[in-house]
């Protein structure tokens, strides 16, 4: 379903409401009332931009465009320019938007709101004690927009609001295609994930929040140029709420949504005459009923029952498009060579020592991985083996020791420099981005966290990323969800993500557990293919220790953050230091 | 053999607890279609079969920790439409196969946190199991994976509960430990408890059941007492995990 | 000088903390977020100019009588909210509780300025007249009983938690949802009171405080991020942390207002805030 339904019926609404509202002749209340809506309007796009894509609320946007309003504000009072003020508006907006995506780049949840929060109100404090950005009174008589447009003042200021508005739409529309919008989803899903495929996630979250401060700059400075006052309120609760309340209510990824909520929450009460407290009483309560009554908003509901009316069949989704092109249609980018050749050197842990609190729990450990190489690491509950991988990738920090791959020594790189430089893994419980098709998480990996570079352009697959689907036998599957896949198919999922992104070598944690027999020796078949075809070096953590003699070259036992045994199978699983940590005295019995 | 479909309800007679026709969907995947037992007090049934086929999920539907259709009946009680926390009022009692324990709770207190605990249970239990006596007052979070296990059956037999639902109870332990713990399954303390254990290891789980099913992909496909399915080649057929096992290799008896 | 603004700032200190606590609490236990947790104790203040005004006999007010009023009106009031809002919204996600008590926190204050007007008042106390007299320091008395009120309060709050049955099935609850239902604790009960509790010991927090301070609409913002900052610093859960958090920034408040620079006090408090908000130095106290 393409969004030009949902674009068409966003245009006719706003025709109609501008229709009716002409009826009372363009007064300059009416074109207050709409220019504010479409303000706020703006303002719930770039709440939308960093909810939709980064899962979180921000409660920063206040802040954003009270900035970009007073710097509009400062620049026409003292310079009576409103151009260089609309342009050192949007800067001041985007700095500020650096500013706070810096502040909240690695917090999540209570913690973002809040901190958010925390700074919007910081900035209203400042300007309230400050006497050159008007103290608590504000700054009058601001130069008005150029008035350029049509020549008539109430027009323009009702199309500066609607290009800002237009304008947002748009910047979310691309966002939200691009590899950005795709690395944000990732992030949202799991971080350690993302820096698996190589994401720098705190560089992402300050790029999604300077991407939103545009609209929300774009707000401030029409909101400045229009009204003619900037005052504390700017930073106010009003500016933050109100915008989710709109999000809230219209549903996080819908456009018509956007303008019908600024319609009831804002136009609607200022048509109404209904004072300034009476109308944020009513924001709050739509927004808590909103949030709890119709979590997918209201539109939603309404198109639901237009649906169960009218009886369509079709799909009546009036939300953000379809990322990608169909998978089958896409052709190859041809920026990469197919594939990468192998590594040459191995990989190398040399003394790696991993600390918790007072818990030693990796100690002084080396492990050697050869190009080509599998190597299987076993060792009970407790032993360390996720830790030591944790570490190897750089989710977690070294105590002491090195980390070098290929010639290059990474000890000093994050982790998703590691990723990069390509040390791919899988996590114990799969991590994928559940709510978007097999074809989009390979997009994802195939990037490597390099997606600045594409910008807001449509991603393909690359040549890299379709051999990887070929090898894991996903082809039919590309199109499908994530989270309705099999098991296995999204265990063999994970390894093919970690193919698309070239890696030199890959570590898996637990790959098949809960996996039947016979799943798991499809699953050694896809991986010794694997191998053979790309020349990479494999590090298998197991508990089966059967499933791991059937693929491993080599065994290397962990017990208590130690390496106890590193050989062959057979020697490595009658040591009797292995068997009596581990297997319990039983199985060698079994297997003699 | 026990053909649970085949008894019609007016043919129950005393206290049983029931799963009938149970379905569980997680959106567009159908974890557990239509799967109907019978579990008798002071008896063990094994629902047997391979990851995926829906135990966990039959498990959580019987203790109301997800949405099943179907009936679930304690002792003709139809408690299907009734929260966790109230089926365990009627007598059902879990424990998962992760998250067994409350970890910054006490040993003492993950037990003795429900009401209805008798002042006379912990000193009984620490006297057969005198480690988790010497653990009193450590958070649980700093047992290991079996003790841990251990804490969690004896806080679902505190209350004296009527039916006991083990979900995986070999799931993260070393063998060793499972070994251990199946004794203790095999010979549990306190009043007479019906027994649903959910196991994938099938050697495991029918060397303490009295009955058994296998579920593959949410439904029946095999049920009996446990001692006529030990061996049967079409328990085999759906992998056992026996030692050595593999359906996918000839079964090798002797070597050359 | 200085001893005189220590105890300005512990008095002070141990309203913030007070009012930490009860918000850790609710935030360790319920693991959500009550945005509205701010708006509560400003609504205990208005509450609390009400009642004292209704009880007002010649122009003498009891405050004891004001104090146990107001809790009882602000338990009732939070029962509602928690079962009414919160509840619902915990069945969605946390993320619901979070927008909805952000949507109530907004149309609180405005329906106390509707209720209440917008003239600054105080709580009315006798107490605020009289001082006691250590040495040469003198103590406000009524700053006297917000500091023993928010330690008995927190001790209070500290032995239910760890030492009664309910205090541990309601960790329980916390630490391990699915665990604790299917071991018969009815979890979304545990939320409701885990918010009630916490807006309970705000409201306390608020009688005990706000008789020295003018009560203004917007002063739960505030409160709510100087609590945050606290239990950023002092670790979530960790109620005795909160408490001694807030006296600490308490005592910088004063000491800045008194050596560094009164106009910019707010400023440089809100800035400290959100650096303890942004490095959250856990390690001080453990917590998660």
């Amino acid at each position: 379903m393409d969004t030009r339904k949902s674009v068409a019926a966003s245009g006719l609404l706003v025709l109609a409401t501008a229709i009716i509202f002409s009826s009372t002749g363009f007064s300059p209340t009416t074109v207050g009332i709409l220019s504010s809506a479409l303000i706020i309007a703006c303002l719930a796009v770039s709440v939308q931009m960093i909810y939709a894509m980064l899962g979180e609320l921000s409660l920063g946007q206040s802040a954003i465009f009270g900035t970009a309003a007073f710097a509009y504000a400062v620049v026409t009072v003292n310079l009576h320019d409103p151009g260089l003020g609309i342009l050192i508006g949007l800067l001041l907006a985007l700095i500020m938007g650096a500013v706070i995506g810096g502040a909240v780049c690695n917090v999540t949840h209570a913690y973002f709101s809040v901190i958010t929060y925390a700074i919007s109100f910081l900035c209203g404090v400042i300007v309230r004690g400050s006497r050159e950005l008007g103290g608590s009174e504000g700054l009058l008589g601001l130069d008005p927009l150029p008035t350029i447009l049509t020549g008539f003042y109430n027009a323009d200021i009702l199309i500066y609001a609607g290009i800002a508005f237009l304008l947002s739409v748009t910047l979310l529309y691309f966002t939200w295609r691009s590899p950005i919008g795709l690395s944000l989803e990732a992030i949202r899903a799991d971080r350690w994930l993302a820096r698996s495929f190589g994401i720098n996630t705190r560089l992402m979250v300050v790029v999604a929040y300077v991407l939103s401060a545009i609209p929300a700059g774009l707000a401030g400075v029409v909101f400045a140029g229009t009204g003619r006052y900037v005052g504390p309120t700017a930073f106010e609760l009003y500016y933050v709420v109100i915008p989710i309340a709109v999000m809230a209510l219209g549903g996080t990824r819908s456009l018509l949504g956007t303008l019908t909520g600024c319609l009831l929450l804002v136009a609607v009460p200022l048509w109404l005459s209904i004072g300034a407290l009476e109308s944020q009483i009513l924001a709050g309560l739509a927004l808590a009923i909103a949030v709890i009554v119709l979590p997918k908003g209201i539109n939603d509901a309404l198109l639901r029952g237009v649906r169960l009316v009218v009886r369509r069949t079709g799909r009546w989704k009036v939300g953000l498009p379809r990322r990608s092109e169909p998978a089958e249609s896409s052709p190859i980018e041809t920026t990469e060579p197919a594939f990468a050749a192998g590594p040459t050197a191995p990989l190398r842990a040399s003394g790696v020592v991993v600390r918790f609190g007072g818990n030693t729990a990796v100690d002084s450990v080396d492990l050697q991985i050869a190009p080509g190489e599998i190597v299987g690491l076993i060792g009970p509950n407790g032993a360390g083996k996720t830790t030591l991988v944790n570490a190897i990738t750089g989710l977690v920090p070294l105590a002491a020791g090195d980390v070098e791959v290929d010639g290059r020594l990474l000890t000093k790189v994050p982790a998703h420099g590691r990723a990069r430089a390509g040390l791919a893994r899988t996590f114990q419980t799969v991590a994928l981005v559940e709510v978007l098709s097999v074809h989009q998480n390979f997009l994802i990996a195939q990037a490597r966290g390099r997606v600045l570079r594409t910008g807001l352009r449509l991603p393909r697959l690359t040549a890299a990323a379709q051999e990887a689907v070929t090898l894991c036998g996903l082809g039919h599957l590309l199109d499908t969800k994530v989270s309705e896949l099999t098991n296995l198919e999204r265990r063999v999922l994970a390894v093919g993500l970690t193919l698309a992104a070239n890696p030199k070598y890959i570590l898996l944690d637990e790959p098949t557990a809960g996996l039947s027999p016979q799943d798991r020796v499809e699953f050694v078949r896809v991986v010794r293919r694997v191998v053979e075809h790309r020349g990479v070096g494999v590090l298998v953590i197991e508990h089966d220790v059967e499933f791991v003699t059937e693929i491993a070259n080599r065994i290397v036992a962990m017990h208590q953050g130690k390496v106890i045994a590193d050989g062959v199978p057979a020697v490595v699983l009658n040591d009797s230091a292995v068997v009596s940590s581990y297997l319990g005295g039983d199985w060698s019995r079994a297997r003699a | 053999m026990t053909a649970p479909s085949c008894r019609a309800i007016w043919e129950v007679i005393g206290p049983v607890l029931e799963l009938d026709e149970i379905v569980v969907r997680y959106g567009s995947n159908t974890a557990v279609d239509g799967v109907s037992l019978t579990v008798d007090p002071n008896r063990t049934v094994a629902v047997l079969g391979p990851n995926g086929a829906g135990k966990t999920s039959l498990g959580r539907a019987c203790m109301g920790l997800v949405r099943h259709g179907g009936r679930v009946r304690v002792d003709g009680e139809d408690i299907s439409r009734r929260r966790p926390d109230q089926r365990h009022r009627r007598g059902l009692a879990y424990v998962p196969s992760s998250a067994r324990v409350f970890p910054t709770l006490t040993v003492r207190e993950n037990i003795e946190f429900q009401n209805g605990v008798p002042k006379s249970y912990w000193p009984t239990i620490t006297a057969r199991f005198p480690i988790l006596g010497e653990k009193e007052h450590q958070p649980a979070g700093q047992l290991s994976g079996g003790q841990q296990q251990l804490l969690s059956i004896m806080r679902a037999l505190a209350v004296g509960p009527r039916y006991l639902i083990l979900d995986e109870p070999s799931a993260g332990l070393a063998p060793v430990v499972v070994k251990e713990i199946f004794d203790i399954l095999a010979d549990l303390p306190g009043g007479p408890v019906g027994v649903l254990l959910l196991e994938q290891n099938a050697s495991l789980g029918l060397g303490i059941a009295d009955d058994c099913v296998v579920i593959v992909r949410g439904q029946t496909r095999l049920s009996g007492r446990a001692a006529d399915l030990i061996g049967s080649p079409e328990l085999q057929h759906l992998y056992l995990g026996m030692p050595g096992g593999d359906p996918a290799k000839e079964p090798t008896q002797t070597s050359p | 000088m200085f001893f005189t603004q220590l105890v300005n700032g512990l008095i002070v200190g141990s309203g913030y903390g007070l009012v930490a606590v009860g918000l850790n609490y609710t935030l360790g236990l319920a693991r959500v977020f009550n945005f509205a947790y701010g708006a509560f104790y400003a609504w205990a203040a208005y509450a609390g100019i009400a009642i004292g005004g209704a009880l007002a006999w010649g122009g003498h007010v009891n405050y004891v009588a004001v104090c146990l009023l107001t809790l009882i009106v602000m338990a009732v009031i939070a029962a509602l909210f928690a079962v009414g809002v919160v509840f619902p919204a915990i069945t969605r996600s946390d993320m619901t509780v979070m927008v909805a008590t952000l949507g109530v926190s907004i149309a609180m204050p405005n329906l106390a300025q509707m209720l209440f007007g917008s003239d600054a008042t105080s709580l009315p106390s006798s107490l605020t007249q009289h001082n006691i007299h250590l040495d040469s320091v003198r103590i406000n008395a009524q700053g006297l009983v917000s500091i023993v009120a928010a330690l008995v309060f927190t001790t209070a709050l500290v032995l239910f938690n760890n030492g009664t049955r309910i205090g541990t099935r309601l960790r329980a609850a916390a630490e391990n949802r699915e665990l604790a239902a299917a071991s018969g604790v009815n979890v979304s009960l545990s939320h409701v009171v885990a918010v009630v509790v916490g807006i309970i010991v705000a409201t306390i927090a608020c009688v005990s405080f706000s008789p020295l301070t003018v009560v203004t609409t917007t002063m739960g913002n505030q409160v709510l991020i100087v609590a945050f900052a606290a239990i950023a610093m002092a670790g979530i859960g960790r109620l005795w942390g909160a408490l001694i958090v807030g006296f600490g920034i308490g005592v910088f408040e004063a000491m800045f207002v008194a050596y560094v620079n009164p106009t910019y006090s707010s400023v440089a408090i809100y800035a400290a805030l959100i650096l303890l908000l942004l490095v959250r130095p856990k390690g001080l106290f453990g917590g998660h």
